[in-house]
């Protein structure tokens, strides 16, 4: 069964908490512009990643835009995705980018930032499908409490304009300032890691894709710093912020000579004919050829003595025969040698092709008198 | 009355199979006696029959254009549908002449289609027909020796063609490569393509491209094709030397020959043209045939005079010439000398004591003489040793009423002729036939052939690195020394390096690596078929199953040329296209679409579910990146891929 409706009749929060008390498995999809999926189990939330929409994984775009993953190396795993079968989270922990415990922070980090922004869509539509088969082959890491993840994600929201106004562009800019002594150890986690990556002086928008955490934790931690005097910020943006794109040089091979390999190829081709028109047949014997003689040169008639070896001849002399066979078939069925050689023919006595190979090859028949005898002869 | 009887009490008892064979027997028995029953009367022409009654008067042993033309009536006849009219015939043709194979394949043709038993006998009477007589054997020996030379030739081009398909990507590769060294342009891919067009250009013949396949080759292919090629070169070496032999059927195949000019008097009557034809025979080596050929043609004219001199001429010249005495008693009996005539034949049993004609003219003579006891015992010798035979194979002998039996030449005799008038040089047949496509004398094809085997073997030695191609282990692409990776434990090609490159799990390495594979397997595939089309059998080749490739090459060969060849190389039946002709067409046709069939069915091996490319012990290096959680140390490794490749070839 589904439940559906529209956010405005009955707040989204009402649903999460509706399906933690019920202690529903299931999927929430809810669409407005944009559109997310949140999973259930047993009432907490476990994946904001719906698997049939891969192209757009709230995970990798976290990975990404926080810096937790470069962009080259999230090509590269992008490249294995589309090669093979795993999961995104199979490829982060096999290749090692985290280990178990980094990703379940990150992962629920991760939810947190999601749920918050679906959260702060002004309408939206809902739609939950029950049943805990819809959560096959969803991978999770961190099962969550929905009223803590609710309350965090309202905190987060209600802070939000606040916050805008403190960090209003992407191009201010931070710089590091030597804070009072003593007061360095009590730095929280995240305040730390942004002070560090503070060597220099960058701007928010740097900051925020390398501090390896969700864009709100920023604000507060810069917020935090800020009110401890261990930074300052001017608006103004810093000359050669950007990091140099290293484009790979294409190396324009222009050859040296393009001219001299062509030649030499068609030199080469123009040889070999060359050759196959004048060396291969005068390497050969003599009288041999790749091509059938066009002439049949004038031949002896069988029966003047010597062998014949050329093959045409010998299909000549057999062919000689043959008409000799048949001229003496047509004498015993007919009683009379025929008046041409194309009677032989016309009575099957031979084929159309015997009597026009022996008119070819200069076979000359001529009956004699009455019929009762014949001369052939061969020119 | 009295068989059927017996055949009903029989049938009581015996089971009915065995009453089948018995019948079909007598039916056998029955059809050999009618056709030894038949005789000129059943001729209806009248002409024919006139024309067939003069050829016998003028001692003609066999009525080959009678036979001949009761065969094409047969045929109009059968064309007509009255098939036991045409059945009637071909028996009286097929009787007529003792070595006119066709009517008893059509025979044979006609009985299995109507299902009458004695096709069976007519069919294998047809293939002994075909080898008896010196022409029939010659031709036959001609055809089969040039298919079988073509076939070797041929086949050993096509393979050599198709194991160079299966290895020029290695070739390719390494031509590749050096030639993308030295020369920008053209670019690498199309060099090895232009070397091949460069070659084809040049018709070189089959013999300079076998040559140069075999050197190119040799290095590459594994050892089970190595050992296919040693085998087909080794016989074709083997017929090219035997080629000096293949001279010995021209004679036969050469109508004005001098074995053809003397075999005629076993095939037609003595006459006038016969006779000057035998004449005009100018070679003294053949002196004592020609005047063999002579005493017996003018003792079948009936010149008993002029028989005898050419026939005493003949024994003078050639002492042990069994039927020159033969005839020459032949001649005595005639004039009624029975002593010299049984001294005639007395010479010829001491000669062969297995002569049944003389036996036989033996016996004759004896009854002449009134010594019947002598007769009796000689005419039982005659029987003993084949008789029957020969009257089979001279049916005109039962038509005649002629008391003595004659001899023309034996086969054997004719074969002797035949390799001593061959035996005076020219040009080989073989030579000649193969000429066209071989562009090389093929008697000197063996010692090519060895040379070139010789020199891949030398260049392999020497120029070992030049063939150090090896296999990528995952896609099965050509990687060599200079490209390859091998730092897995295994040769990779650049391509598949590149995929798992900076990876540190062989879980994800192995499904790259098999997405890979799996791809350029499947392009293999579907290559591996159309180039399949292009000749069968070479699909075996590919698939690495040499000797089924082999077998189905040399098939698809000999198909390919009685295609060409419409039948055989040489064509000895001139007239009307038969129903024989058909054959030649749709068998080859069968055997090639077979082929096709067969190499389509042919599957790649299917690998294993969970089949692992990478060593078992493979342990991934770790690279150096940021963002990665633990970096165990690096696994130090040989500085150059020449030297990985060295140690992986002594791991080996
Ligand atoms: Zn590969
Ligand atoms: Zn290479």
């Amino acid at each position: 069964m589904a439940l559906e409706g529209n956010a405005k009749d009955f707040g989204l929060s009402e649903i999460f908490q509706l399906i933690s008390i019920q202690k529903k498995s299931g999927m929430l999809s809810v669409s407005a512009d944009q559109s997310a999926a949140i999973f259930f189990q047993d009432g907490m939330i476990i994946s904001t990643r719906d698997r049939r929409n891969s192209s757009n994984d709230p995970l990798k775009d976290f990975l990404v835009r926080y810096g937790f993953i470069g962009r080259r190396e999230m090509g590269s795993i992008q490249k294995i995705l589309s090669e093979s079968s795993f999961d995104l989270t199979d490829i982060l922990l096999s290749e090692r980018y985290f280990n178990e415990d980094e990703l379940v922070t990150i992962f629920s980090e991760q939810i947190y930032e999601s749920v918050q922004e679906v959260l702060s869509w002004p309408k939206s539509q809902y739609k939950f499908i029950i049943g805990s088969n819809v959560l096959t082959g969803v991978k999770s890491y961190a099962s969550l409490k929905v009223e803590a993840v609710l309350m965090e994600s309202y905190r987060r929201i209600d802070e939000l304009p606040e916050m805008r106004r403190i960090f209003s562009s992407d191009d201010m800019t931070f710089r590091r300032l030597a804070g009072p002594q003593g007061k360095k150890a009590s730095l929280e986690h995240g305040e730390e890691t942004i002070y560090g990556l503070l060597e220099e002086e960058r701007s928010l928008a740097w900051i925020v894709s390398h501090a390896k955490q969700a864009r709100f934790c920023t604000y507060e931690s810069l917020k935090q710093l800020l009110e401890k005097g261990l930074l300052e910020f001017s608006e103004a943006a810093p000359a050669a912020e950007e990091e140099p794109v290293f484009k790979e040089e294409e190396k324009g091979k222009e050859s040296p000579g393009r001219l001299l390999p062509t030649f030499a190829a068609f030199f080469m081709l123009l040889a070999s004919y060359a050759a196959g028109e004048y060396v291969v047949p005068r390497l050969s014997p003599p009288g041999w050829t790749a091509r059938r003689a066009d002439t049949i040169e004038a031949g002896q008639t069988a029966g003047s003595g010597s062998l014949a070896t050329d093959i045409e001849e010998l299909r000549l002399r057999a062919l000689e025969s043959a008409i000799r066979q048949g001229l003496d078939e047509h004498f015993a069925s007919q009683g009379s040698y025929p008046f041409t050689l194309e009677v032989l023919a016309v009575r099957r006595i031979l084929s159309e092709k015997a009597v026009g190979l022996a008119q070819h090859g200069g076979i000359n028949y001529r009956m004699g008198e009455d019929g009762m005898s014949y001369v052939l002869s061969r020119n | 009355m009295v068989e059927a009887v017996k055949d009903k009490k029989i049938q009581a008892i015996i089971p009915v199979r065995i009453i089948a064979h018995i019948l079909c027997l007598s039916a056998a028995v029955a059809i050999c006696t009618s056709a030894r029953a038949n005789s000129l009367d059943n001729i209806p022409n009248d002409g024919l029959k006139n024309y067939s009654l003069a050829e016998i008067e003028r001692g003609s042993p066999s009525l080959h254009i009678t036979s001949r033309v009761l065969y094409r009536e047969a045929l109009d006849i059968l064309g007509s549908g009255d098939w036991e009219e045409a059945r009637r015939r071909l028996i009286l043709s097929a009787a007529l002449s003792g070595h006119y194979a066709e009517p008893m394949f059509t025979l044979a043709r006609v009985e299995l289609m109507h299902a009458h038993p004695d096709f069976a006998f007519h069919l294998v009477e047809g293939f002994k027909r075909l080898l008896i007589g010196y022409r029939n054997q010659a031709f036959l020996a001609a055809n089969l020796g040039l298919m079988a030379v073509f076939t070797l030739v041929l086949s050993l081009f096509v393979i050599l063609g198709a194991l160079a398909m299966k290895y020029w990507p290695f070739f390719d590769h390494r031509l590749r490569e050096s030639w993308s060294k030295r020369f920008a342009f053209p670019p690498a891919r199309l060099a090895g393509p232009l070397i091949v067009a460069a070659l084809l250009i040049a018709r070189a013949g089959i013999a300079a491209y076998t040559a140069i396949l075999i050197v190119f080759i040799w290095s590459y292919i594994s050892k089970r094709e190595k050992a296919v090629v040693t085998c087909l070169v080794a016989l074709t070496a083997a017929a090219s030397f035997a080629s000096g032999y293949s001279n010995i059927v021209v004679p036969a195949l050469d109508g004005g020959s001098v074995a053809r000019r003397l075999s005629m008097i076993n095939m037609s009557g003595a006459d006038r043209e016969l006779l000057d034809s035998i004449e005009s025979i100018d070679d003294p080596s053949f002196e004592a045939e020609k005047e063999f050929a002579l005493g017996t043609l003018k003792y079948r004219m009936g010149d008993y005079e002029g028989a005898r001199n050419h026939l005493l001429s003949s024994v003078a010249l050639r002492s042990d010439f069994a039927p020159a005495y033969l005839n020459l008693g032949n001649v005595y009996f005639m004039l009624s000398d029975y002593n010299r005539a049984l001294a005639g034949y007395q010479n010829v049993v001491a000669i062969d004591s297995t002569a049944a004609t003389a036996w036989f003219n033996i016996g004759q003579a004896y009854i002449n003489k009134m010594l019947f006891a002598q007769s009796s015992s000689a005419l039982k010798k005659s029987g003993e040793n084949g008789l029957e035979r020969y009257r089979k194979n001279h049916p005109v002998v039962t038509l005649r009423d002629h008391p003595v039996y004659d001899e023309g030449f034996s086969s054997a005799e004719l074969w002797s002729i035949a390799r001593r008038e061959s035996g005076k040089g020219g040009d080989l047949l073989v030579n000649r036939a193969l000429a066209p496509w071989l562009l090389f004398p093929f008697d000197r094809y063996a010692w090519l052939l060895v040379l070139s085997l010789a020199a891949a073997i030398a260049i392999g030695r020497i120029f070992p690195p030049a063939f150090n191609v090896s296999k990528c282990g995952n896609c099965g692409r050509a990687a060599c020394p200079d490209c390859a990776d091998t730092r897995t434990g295994i040769i990779l090609c650049p391509d598949c390096a590149k995929v798992i490159t900076g990876l540190s799990s062989v879980k994800v390495m192995e499904a790259l690596l098999r997405h890979r594979r799996q791809k350029a397997s499947g392009r293999n595939g579907a290559g591996s078929r159309l180039r399949m089309l292009l000749y069968p059998g070479a699909a075996w080749i590919m698939a690495g199953r040499t000797v089924r490739g082999l077998f189905a090459i040399g098939a698809g060969v000999s198909a390919a040329l009685c295609l060409a060849w419409s039948g055989f190389y040489f064509d000895d039946s001139f007239g009307a296209p038969g129903p024989g002709s058909v054959w030649k067409i749709a068998v080859p046709c069968a055997v090639l679409a077979w082929l096709i069939l067969l190499s389509l069915r042919i599957k790649q091996a299917q690998e294993q579910k969970n089949f692992r490319v990478l060593p078992a012990d493979y342990v991934p290096e770790q690279p150096e990146d940021a963002g990665r959680a633990d970096k165990p140390t690096a696994v130090p490794e040989p500085k150059t891929n020449e030297e990985r490749f060295e140690t992986f070839l002594d791991s080996l």
